[in-house]
């Protein structure tokens, strides 16, 4: 799964697209099942305003404008409702998502990736939707060095371990990989979705951050606090 | 760059992004051609012969609709002739008639005698129909980029072949 190429560890782009393209890989080796529905309408949108520029490209050379003004006229109309949509569907829609799917267990799986300008933080979004149409969603970032070497190159296994203890529906699949480390709880921050009470968004900061700690009525004090100086 | 390969999803969308940085640039000149209703809405001046209004390299901006009056002596005019395929800037200096019939005369400012030698072999003057707009607007010399790719074809070749690696090669 480690990526095939050599990248500068400076480029944060490169260090981004290559973590990008780490997932889909990573998660469908789990039988994650991936929907390409977003990018296929963005292909569809782009392709076919890529088409109407080519036959109007072509009967223009043809033609010439004087006689084919009103299907220029009509080509350049089209093109500029396609261009817009596309632009909408890429900063409304996609927004950054990077991978959408099913995880094995049915549930929906929807991560969002971004980085900040110049710095080499990868942070993550990631919203889950049980089948019974709970959603969930959990944020949590992390130092780019914790999966290239010095190198440049990609290891998979920090970059695995990753996702799989901070992303339950991940780590319920990928049971190997999950490591919970006092660090790895410390900077997880959980953003337990509407329907998640109170108790429930504890119970699992907790659970991240102190394994075999089970009174959750004792330890919640110290979660509050804790959870109140990450933001 | 090779990790596309792999991926014809990731493919296709960097070679979608090629293709609309293209299809942009291209129906934005259309989009302004239907606007002006001028075939080529921009051009650069080749010649020095309406010196000293405009230069060698300097850019035009074409209007070839007529909304409240006809085009009237004194104007800038761009003309194509029958059988060349370089359109000439010259200032419409007769006019004789009115409508799409009008006999039209054009002469470069910097020039000693009229065009009637630059039209085609038997004409004596050209009509409105041959002309492709008037001149709206300039910008001194940034043209003379595209002088020097049409003297030097080869520059072409080479500009557009950096241009495709540069998009090719990145991803954003």
């Amino acid at each position: 799964m480690a990526a095939p190429e050599k990248i500068s560890v400076y480029s944060l782009n490169d260090l981004k697209n290559t973590s990008d393209d780490a997932i889909p890989a990573y998660l469908n080796s789990l039988k994650f099942k991936q929907s390409h529905t977003l990018s296929d309408v963005r292909l569809a949108l782009g392709y076919s305003a890529f088409l109407i520029c080519a036959a109007c490209f072509y009967w223009d050379y043809k033609f010439g404008f004087e006689s084919t003004k009103i299907y220029t006229t009509i080509a350049v109309a089209l093109y500029t409702i396609i261009n817009s949509a596309l632009t909408l569907w890429i900063w409304g829609v996609e927004k950054g998502i990077i991978y959408v799917g099913t995880t094995p267990n049915g549930e929906k799986i929807e991560i969002t990736t971004s980085v900040k300008k110049h710095v080499p933080v990868y942070n993550i979004v990631v919203k889950t939707t049980s089948k019974s149409g709970k959603t969930k969603e959990i944020k949590f970032k992390r130092e780019f060095r914790k999966w290239f070497d010095a190198k440049g190159n990609m290891v998979a296994q920090p970059f695995q371990q990753l996702w799989a203890s901070n992303v339950e529906c991940i780590g319920m699949v990928d049971q190997k990989n999950i490591v919970r480390t006092k660090e790895e709880g410390k900077k997880t921050i959980e953003v337990a979705g509407k329907d998640a009470s109170m108790d429930e968004k504890w119970a699992s900061l907790l659970a991240e951050s102190q394994p075999g700690v089970t009174g959750v009525e004792t330890e919640s004090g110290t979660a509050s606090k804790r959870g109140k100086g990450k933001k | 760059m090779l990790s596309a390969l792999q991926n014809p999803r990731q493919a296709a969308a960097q070679l979608l992004n090629f293709g609309l940085i293209l299809s942009t640039a291209f129906m934005m000149w259309k989009g302004l051609s239907v606007i002006s209703d001028s075939p080529s809405p921009i051009v650069v001046v080749l010649s020095g012969s309406m010196e000293p209004a405009f230069q060698r390299g300097d850019l035009l901006f074409l209007w070839n609709r007529n909304f409240m009056e006809e085009t009237k002596v004194g104007e800038i005019v761009v003309y194509n002739v029958k059988g060349k395929d370089i359109p000439i800037v010259h200032r419409l200096v007769r006019k004789f008639g009115t409508g799409d019939e009008a006999k039209l005369l054009t002469k470069g400012d910097n020039n000693v005698a009229d065009d009637t030698e630059l039209y085609a072999r038997g004409q004596d003057y050209i009509e409105r129909k041959d002309i492709i707009g008037s001149v709206v607007g300039y910008i001194p010399f940034v043209g003379y980029v595209t002088i020097l790719l049409s003297e030097h074809p080869w520059l072409k070749t080479v500009m557009l072949g950096i241009m495709g690696l540069v998009v090719v090669m990145q991803r954003e």
